[in-house]
């Protein structure tokens, strides 16, 4: 055998090889659809997903219309004859139709998503099946604990803004008729701004062809859509008392810059060094060094109008305040102990990893390209990524960690029985 | 477009087995600079001794707490350092470890799971630091919960008479506290020998390049003693068997009714049963769904499928199909069984429509496909089907012998679902408004 290999030193730790990324065909219909195809050989699928702007809707009526959308026996039939699924998810800013199918029957599949978003019928009695699995859906979630607590922290930061709420009610679900939902499809059910990435065993050309064919048709919506401003943001905290529990879920957020804000890249290697993984310094105290939770965790979330450093920690009842406690003293030791290089080193070497890991599979691949796409960056945004991170510095990170991860600023909500831990 | 090519599509297998009884898969794949690493132990919930409920979940744990050359946090550090990420997963049959990274991070995965094979640390300390992150774990997903580990751990106990299959897996925290450093010693010396445990890479290497690599880290790990596999084995049920119990948490009643299937490694008998638990529910249809869902509207939502925990492959004799649903308010639940008792004699006596068969079919090949398109899924399955099936390359099989199932096959498989030889518990809501 001629194949060789160099001595091995655990300590010479690779960073990854220069980022591929996958080549993307785009185009923009007149009706304001974007497309965003991308190639993908290497299994016999293609991973769709198309995505409606739908901020500022009744969230009962799109809780609904999202239920009802594709549940119709017929189309279910349709769907399953390709080998193909389509299921839907609404939240505060979009309407999302996502699903896979053989490649071979990407046509077919084409053509019925298209009449799944411009002509959906809605009948009657999928209407009334979609309001009363929501209805008991809204139940069965709300004893969740972990539900509970993002209600009251959800309304905590935003108040009556539609980001205040984790749901509708079961009040509002069970008001919804087929009517709400006919209109809330005709005002909001638009190409405008929304946009349909595949990603598979395509040629991306003769897909967005095929695309544009069946896509053409659907007119724009006349009303501009505007998401009403986030109210200003109040730190605060809130505890939500639940008899009884024998787990206590603790909830912090603070704001946190946009994405292509010149701050993003240091703040988001110091949320990684704070809790975004394993090695982070949250994990390694609350977890490994003191057995205090199971699985601690912090991260930046963007949402359309907002963006936040989340923290979220479980512990057992007897756990709480001492969990607590190393929260925020960690929180303050961002500033007191300075990150350090080998930690902004590793923080950036698992975050180049992790995007590479992303795109190597199907959905993998859909996901960042749809993110990419909702957050209004490009591809070449993503491929400056290494760059943008490698010129950080560990003082940056610092500054970053101090300006915004206060815990002066955040609102905290505590999940707990309240008799037992405050005692 | 590519279906007639990608239809004979197969992932390739290179194996050699070490001499000290490791068994080594490489599957080679370059479409991503992206490489996993797994190891699958043939050690799972099923075969921890009798005073040790938990155990193997546990020991799984301290797989991370540091070896003989690395201290406590090394692990992650040097697996995230490559931009990889990295769990480990205790099943009823196996546990799994597995890295996915970056290409050029694989020797250092190979060298940490050499490392931890050939002596992981297990210390007072750590041991004590693990009970309480498990503690938390079981808190977390199964005591603190509605629905905590519904119906897995109820079902199981139902079902099945052994203390392999019926108890939880999870242990009792309580228990768990009393489990000492040497038990862990033992566990590790009877069950994470060389020759018990499968290795495969997946993704973007080159194989003769890493057949030096594994010589290299895995070679020199003295071999051990092979465990016999555990009896688990138990007859089918003779008479159905009914249990409930209050989930003080639930908000609304809910049941799991469990038969019996064929042993899993047997995929020709097995397939037909996973065929026919679609044709009776699949996402919101198949025929149970629309008479139990939405015809008859007796039940809020209805699940089925294979494996007591919900996998279908990767799980040895005796397994089962599980059909569980939420119940509407007034259903009683006879009125449910005897639908499903309708449904499963209808399937059984005139057998599925032909299209009805082939829909099931083609969806059932698409999800096979997606669910093997992660480096770090396909590795870890086809570490088990070596270590079940004898052979990794069976997951080629999966997509054409599902193929190949007829109409009698699925009667077949459907006149199995009988009352007398089913399991069914009931959970009743302590929390209904």
């Amino acid at each position: 055998m001629t194949t060789t290999t160099s001595e091995f030193d655990l300590d010479t730790v690779p960073f990854p090889a220069p980022l591929r990324l996958p080549t993307v065909a785009e185009r923009s219909l007149p009706n304001g659809l974007r497309l965003i195809c991308a190639r993908r050989s290497s299994v016999p699928l293609v991973e769709a997903c198309l995505s409606i702007p739908f901020g500022d809707t009744e969230p009962g009526a799109s809780m609904v219309l999202a239920s009802a959308l594709v549940s119709a026996p017929t189309l279910q039939d349709r769907l399953r004859a390709m080998g193909a699924a389509l299921s839907t998810g609404v939240d505060a800013d979009r309407l999302r139709i996502a699903g896979s199918t053989l490649a071979e029957h990407l046509a077919d599949f084409l053509a019925l998503l298209a009449e799944v978003a411009i002509v959906a019928e809605f009948p009657a009695d999928e209407i009334a099946i979609a309001v009363s699995k929501g209805v008991r859906y809204s139940e069965i979630i709300r004893s969740e604990p972990s539900h509970r607590v993002l209600e009251a922290w959800n309304r905590r930061m935003f108040g009556d803004h539609p980001y205040g709420q984790a749901g509708p009610s079961a009040e509002a679900i069970a008001r919804v008729d087929r009517d709400t939902v006919l209109d809330l499809q005709t005002r909001r059910m638009r190409p405008n701004d929304a946009s349909l990435v595949l990603v598979g065993d395509l040629d991306p050309d003769a897909t967005l062809d095929l695309v544009n064919r069946w896509f053409t048709g659907w007119s724009p919506g006349s009303d501009a859509v505007a998401m009403p401003p986030v109210p200003p943001w109040v730190p605060g905290d809130e505890v939500v008392d639940l008899p009884g529990s024998t787990q206590s879920l603790l909830r912090l957020a603070m704001p946190a810059p946009r994405h292509a804000e010149p701050e993003a890249p240091a703040l988001a290697m110091a949320c990684m060094v704070f809790g975004g993984y394993f090695s982070s310094r949250l994990v390694q105290n609350i977890r490994e060094d003191r057995g205090l939770s199971y699985s601690p965790r912090s991260g930046v979330l963007h949402v359309a109008e907002a963006s936040l450093i989340t923290i979220a920690v479980d512990a057992v009842t007897a756990n709480t305040t001492a969990v607590a406690t190393e929260v925020l003293a960690e929180l303050a030791r961002m500033v007191t102990c300075p990150v350090t290089p080998d930690e902004l080193d590793r923080a950036r070497r698992y975050t180049a990893g992790s995007l590479r890991l992303q795109l190597s599979t199907l959905t993998g691949t859909a996901a960042v390209l749809l993110e990419l796409d909702q957050n209004g960056l490009t591809l070449d945004w993503l491929r400056d990524q290494d760059d943008r991170l490698a010129a950080v510095t560990p003082d940056q990170v610092t500054e970053a960690a101090g300006r915004h991860m206060t815990a002066s600023n955040a609102v905290s909500v505590l999940l707990c029985d309240k008799d037992k831990v405050f005692t | 477009m590519h279906s007639a090519t990608h239809a004979a599509h197969r992932y390739p297998v290179h194996r050699l087995t070490l001499s000290n009884g490791l068994r080594v898969l490489l599957s080679p794949d370059h479409a991503a600079e992206v490489v996993a690493v797994s190891v699958v132990y043939d050690v799972g919930s099923r075969s921890e001794p009798a005073d040790c409920a938990g155990f193997a979940h546990l020991f799984e744990h301290l797989m991370f707490q540091g070896s003989a050359n690395l201290e406590r946090s090394a692990h992650a550090r040097y697996v995230q350092s490559c931009g990889g990420a990295f769990n480990g997963t205790t099943h009823l049959d196996y546990t799994e470890y597995f890295q996915v990274l970056p290409s050029t991070g694989l020797e250092h995965a190979l060298f940490l799971e050499a490392d931890r094979m050939r002596a992981p640390a297990l210390t007072e300390a750590s041991l004590a630091n693990q009970i309480d992150v498990v503690a938390e774990e079981i808190t977390g997903t199964v005591l603190s919960r509605p629905y905590g580990a519904f119906p897995w751990l109820p079902l199981a106990a139902l079902l099945f008479d052994t203390f392999a299959n019926a108890h939880n897996g999870y242990g009792a925290i309580d228990e768990l506290r009393g489990t000492t450093v040497e038990q862990a010693r033992r566990f590790f010396e009877r069950y994470y020998a060389p020759a018990n445990a499968v290795l495969c890479v997946t993704g973007d290497f080159s194989p003769a390049r890493l057949e030096l690599l594994v010589e290299r880290h895995f070679g020199d790990i003295p071999s051990r003693e092979v465990p016999a596999r555990p009896v688990i084995h138990e007859p089918a049920l003779a008479r159905e068997r009914q249990g409930d119990y209050i989930d003080p948490l639930a908000p609304m009643a809910a049941f799991a009714s469990g038969w019996r299937v064929p042993d899993p490694a047997d995929l020709v008998a097995y397939l037909p049963v996973l065929v026919a638990s679609r044709l009776l529910v699949d996402g919101p249809l198949g025929r149970l769904s629309n008479r139990l869902t939405r015809d008859e509207e007796l039940l809020a939502g209805l699940g089925c499928g294979l494996g007591i925990t919900g996998e279908i492959f990767g799980v040895r004799d005796p397994s089962a199909l599980v059909l569980s649903g939420t119940l509407l308010p007034g259903t009683e639940l006879d009125r449910v069984l005897r639908v499903v008792d309708e449904e499963a004699d209808r399937l059984a006596v005139d057998g599925p429509d032909a299209g009805e068969l082939a829909a099931a079919v083609r969806v059932l090949r698409a999800q096979l496909i997606r669910s093997l398109d992660g480096l770090a899924a396909r590795a870890q399955q086809m570490c088990v089907f070596e270590l079940q099936h004898g052979d990794a390359l069976r997951i080629n099989d999966l997509g054409p012998l599902v193929n190949e199932i007829t109409a009698d096959e699925i009667r077949q498989a459907a006149s199995q679902l009988r009352p007398e030889r089913r399991a069914t518990i009931e959970l009743i809501p302590g929390a209904a408004v």
